[in-house]
């Protein structure tokens, strides 16, 4: 019996849109939640640096050496999800050849069996 | 036996697709312990600028020494941009990080208490970030487990 290759691509595509929806969802998600909470931190961080400025616990040199360094480590943020989109990027695409190897060996190895 | 030629045809191919379309550098233990222990050192380093920078100049020399052998070994890592590029944002002395802090307390000579405890955490967060991001990267035996499954 011959492999029908309409049936593999019919089930490729499904398992295709199934595994963009799964990989890339989540890594927006996740984006998403992680800038939140780093907007969060700076937020509290800045409200505190203001008031040990006003009470003078904070030279003005220290209190913008401490600003500057929130700006760096969102420079550092940024490259980190620069880095995991990189990293979700090579899971899909495993994900994806794995996908096609895995549905035409499956089809291919069936008549032999039969 | 036809088709299990095939299937060997087929596994070499996927082998090659996958090695050619990796971005991204694998997990690496030896670069996640060693960035963890550079942390601990950096922080406890940290908590000595409200003294006199000269009198801790050997353990200042033998952190940044660690640190530079970590940047060093990163710098080797295939596919490795970002975490080379935040490791050079930690270390550079003119951005507000460990290389800024470092600067910063050779030339005031002793940094306040206040400045050091709050300091501290921001350092801290870099490396979280180097470390969440490699703790992020592909396991060598995730990458194998197409092969292993096959």
């Amino acid at each position: 019996m011959k492999p029908d290759f309409n049936e593999i691509f019919d089930e490729l595509k499904k398992g295709a849109s199934e595994l963009s929806s799964s990989t890339l969802n989540e890594y927006k998600d996740e984006a998403e939640a992680d800038l939140k909470d780093f907007l969060s931190d700076s937020k509290a961080s800045l409200e505190r640096w203001t008031l040990l400025l006003a009470s003078g616990d904070l030279t003005k040199k220290d209190f913008e050496w401490l600003v500057q360094s929130q700006k760096d480590l969102l420079v550092m943020k940024a490259l980190s999800q620069a880095g995991l989109s990189k990293i979700r990027l090579d899971q899909f695409k495993t994900g994806s050849i794995n996908l096609v190897i895995g549905t035409i060996l499956n089809k291919i190895s069936k008549p032999e069996q039969e | 036996m036809k088709h299990f030629l095939k299937s060997s045809y087929l596994i070499i191919l996927v082998s090659s697709l996958i090695s050619c379309t990796t971005t991204a550098s694998i997990f690496d233990q030896m670069s996640y312990k060693e960035t963890i222990s550079a942390k601990i050192e950096a922080l406890a380093l940290m908590d000595k600028a409200t003294e006199n920078y000269q009198s801790q100049k050997e353990a200042i020399d033998a952190v940044t020494l660690e640190m530079a052998k970590v940047y060093e070994y990163e710098k080797n890592r295939p596919n490795n941009t970002e975490t080379i590029k935040m490791w050079e944002l930690l270390m550079n002395p003119e951005k507000n990080l460990f290389g800024g802090f470092m600067k910063r307390w050779e030339s005031e000579s002793t940094l306040s208490k206040v400045f050091v405890d709050e300091a501290k955490p921001q350092i801290e967060k870099a490396f979280d970030i180097i470390l969440g991001l490699e703790n992020k990267k592909v396991k060598p035996e995730e990458a194998n487990s197409f092969l292993n499954n096959n």
